[in-house]
């Protein structure tokens, strides 16, 4: 089924890499008439984007398409709700926030994180060695920031000086302008937090 | 250049979340935590409490998400830390 949406149309295309619907359609027991509702909107949605293709009419009101649209996106979501509650994700919460007038966005619980009592997640990726931080220590820590749930900004990052490779001083003939760079010319990436485990395996194996 | 964020844990000088994900680190350690709003940053930002972020357009960042009135937006943020020193007291 999913090989099916994968080769259809770049909208249906869209519409499967869409998290509800991939889950929906990775659950077992869809019925046959819900999959031929499924399939039929896909199609639709599929001859209005061949149809009209990408034309600069395209970002123009058109009549024809928008209602279609709308009942496209009216079954499927008649059908994400229908099945919605039944297969929910179970790592997710429906939180409410007053501000929107619905359910609001939803809290996740990353499995591979460990949840404590307090709601803070956390994914230990490098144990560290020496004596263990506690009440009444002073510690010093470089940190990163992202706003995880809204866009995914980052608020603060460690700075590029704290890679372990310092970068690379390029040699003077580098400054000339050149169609292709010699591979001596190009800098060295800095990646955050080489000192991973992951970044120490891609290390040995170069 | 950023500089470290230096605290005594439990001064409740840092965001709650912060400061419970560093108990148990050992100096080298990496965490990345997901911090919910509850034990996130107070509803004045990051005047009182920190981390504060070292760039200007950093706090931009954090501050859109942070004053969303009405609750608007998800606050949850994410951070990576790495444990550099601790020193007992």
């Amino acid at each position: 089924m999913r090989v099916w949406f994968r080769s259809s149309s770049p909208l249906a295309q869209q519409r499967a890499s869409d998290l509800r619907f991939r889950h929906l359609f990775a659950t077992a027991g869809l019925s046959s008439a819900m999959r031929l509702v499924m399939i039929s909107a896909a199609l639709y949605m599929a001859e209005g984007a061949l149809l009209h293709g990408p034309s600069p009419a395209r970002s123009e009101p058109s009549r024809q398409r928008l209602p279609r649209r709308d009942a496209c996106t009216a079954v499927a979501a008649a059908a994400a709700v229908w099945l919605g509650p039944a297969h929910a994700h179970a790592a997710e919460q429906a939180v409410r926030m007053e501000g929107l007038n619905g359910p609001g966005k939803s809290k996740t619980n990353y499995p591979d994180y460990e949840k404590t009592d307090s709601g803070l997640q956390i994914k230990e990726f490098k144990p560290g060695s020496g004596p263990v931080a506690k009440a009444g220590d002073r510690v010093t820590l470089e940190w990163t920031g992202v706003t995880v749930g809204y866009q995914g900004r980052y608020f603060e990052v460690r700075s590029a000086c704290a890679c372990q490779r310092p970068p690379r001083v390029l040699p003077a003939r580098c400054l000339r302008r050149r169609r292709f760079p010699t591979p001596s010319c190009i800098p060295t990436p800095c990646r955050p937090f080489p000192d991973t485990e992951q970044a120490q395996g891609r290390r040995l194996r170069r | 250049m950023q500089e470290p964020l230096a605290f005594t844990v439990g001064d409740k000088t840092v965001v709650p979340g912060i400061d419970e994900a560093v108990r148990g680190m050992a100096p080298g350690g990496i965490r990345r935590i997901i911090v919910p709003e509850e034990i996130g940053y107070p509803k004045d930002g990051f005047k009182s409490v920190g981390p504060k972020p070292s760039t200007f357009s950093g706090e931009r960042a954090l501050d859109f998400v942070l004053a969303s009135r009405d609750n608007m937006m998800d606050k949850t943020l994410m951070f990576d830390l790495k444990l550099s020193t601790v020193k007992a007291r």
